[in-house]
């Protein structure tokens, strides 16, 4: 099981490969990734990337690769790695790409995906209460703020009705 | 629907079946990651750690279109450990190497046989042309293994560079020979 390949306006949504680790890889070694618990070493940045990307055949619904204009330009899918108390709706984009509306954008690919393909009402997502400018993509994406668990007792919880997104 | 990797191979020994991880084969690899025999690969570790070194050995196969074999009874039941045929990022090299589950599996030769039949794809239907296996110089067992393997100490093989953080390394490298198993 891969990835089906969605499309945009702007964007195609596709199965990562191996080349879309650089980019992973040098947000996971950055202060950039503190959000998501690291910086982390380069062998826990593969792993993470790979488990990730074998969420696919383990689950059926996993990360999808980003492309604009031909490039890559970040990340959005649906993580579970276990621990975690629901699918997670989560977007990475790259620096260079941040601030034309591509995670918001593949984000609602995404969740109609979800929508049509297992019938789910709601997506989640688990962000930390300091990353501001995922809060403001997940609130400004329609979200509402609940009091379901998160991966941490600190997440904010982010849910999405995707009833009527199919 | 369950999903799963497609186009694996299966391999058959006498006494085992190997094939690539699915679901249904992660407690028995997260009961090994949380035990004491999961040291030299990193562990022990919380089941959700052993997720993550799970969900990579899968990913691998996706992303490279190889990867880690699980080894079963032929009679069916639980894993009974793995034989790793991976390239993580980072590594210089293609590695095979193996893991014993249990204490009940462990010294009755199931990583030989496994390990054989991986060698033995990988050169003979894959057409690699060679392979290491990355060993602590103080894993006596896996030394003697890599040994009765056929596979010879390489001292110029690059070594692979851990971050300090790591508990591994420096490694011994054993080079497996490709004419040794076509």
């Amino acid at each position: 099981m891969i990835a089906p390949t969605l499309t945009t306006p702007r964007l195609t949504l596709r199965m990562p490969t191996r080349a879309d680790f650089a980019p992973r890889l040098a947000f996971y070694t950055s202060d950039r990734a503190v959000w998501e618990g690291g910086p982390f070493t380069p062998p826990e940045a593969w792993r993470i990337f790979a488990s990730e990307v074998g969420q696919w055949p383990l689950m059926g619904y996993g990360p999808f690769s980003v492309d604009m204009d031909g490039a890559y330009v970040g990340e959005v899918g649906i993580y579970q790695p276990l621990g975690y108390p629901e699918p997670e709706l989560g977007w990475f984009v790259t620096p260079a790409a941040e601030g034309h509306g591509i995670a918001a954008e593949g984000a609602r690919a995404v969740m109609a995906w979800a929508r049509a393909t297992f019938g789910w009402d709601h997506l989640v997502n688990y962000i930390d209460p300091g990353n501001a400018r995922s809060l403001s993509l997940a609130l400004r994406l329609g979200g509402i703020a609940t009091d379901a668990p998160g991966t941490d007792p600190t997440d904010v919880v982010i849910r999405h009705d995707l009833r009527g997104r199919a | 629907m369950i999903p799963a990797l497609v186009n694996t191979p299966v391999l058959n020994t006498p006494r085992l079946i190997l094939r690539a991880p699915e679901l249904c084969d992660f407690d028995a690899y997260a009961a090994f990651m949380a035990g004491p025999r999961s040291t030299l690969v990193g562990g022990p570790m919380a089941r959700d750690m052993a997720w993550r070194f799970f969900g990579h050995h899968v990913g691998h196969w996706a992303l490279r279109g190889y990867g880690s074999l699980f080894m079963h009874p032929r009679d069916g039941g639980p894993a009974l450990g793995l034989i790793l045929c991976w390239q993580p990022e980072g590594y210089p090299e293609r590695e095979i190497g193996w893991s014993i589950f249990t204490d009940a599996a462990a010294g009755i030769g199931l990583a030989t046989e496994g390990a054989r039949a991986v060698l033995a794809h990988v050169f003979g239907t894959l057409k690699w042309e060679t392979a290491v296996s990355y060993i602590l110089p103080d894993n006596a067992a896996s030394l003697r293994m890599a040994a009765r393997l056929g596979a010879r100490l390489d001292p110029n093989a690059t070594q692979v560079v851990y971050p300090p953080t790591d508990p591994y390394g420096p490694d011994t490298v054993w080079r497996h020979r490709a004419e040794d198993w076509r």
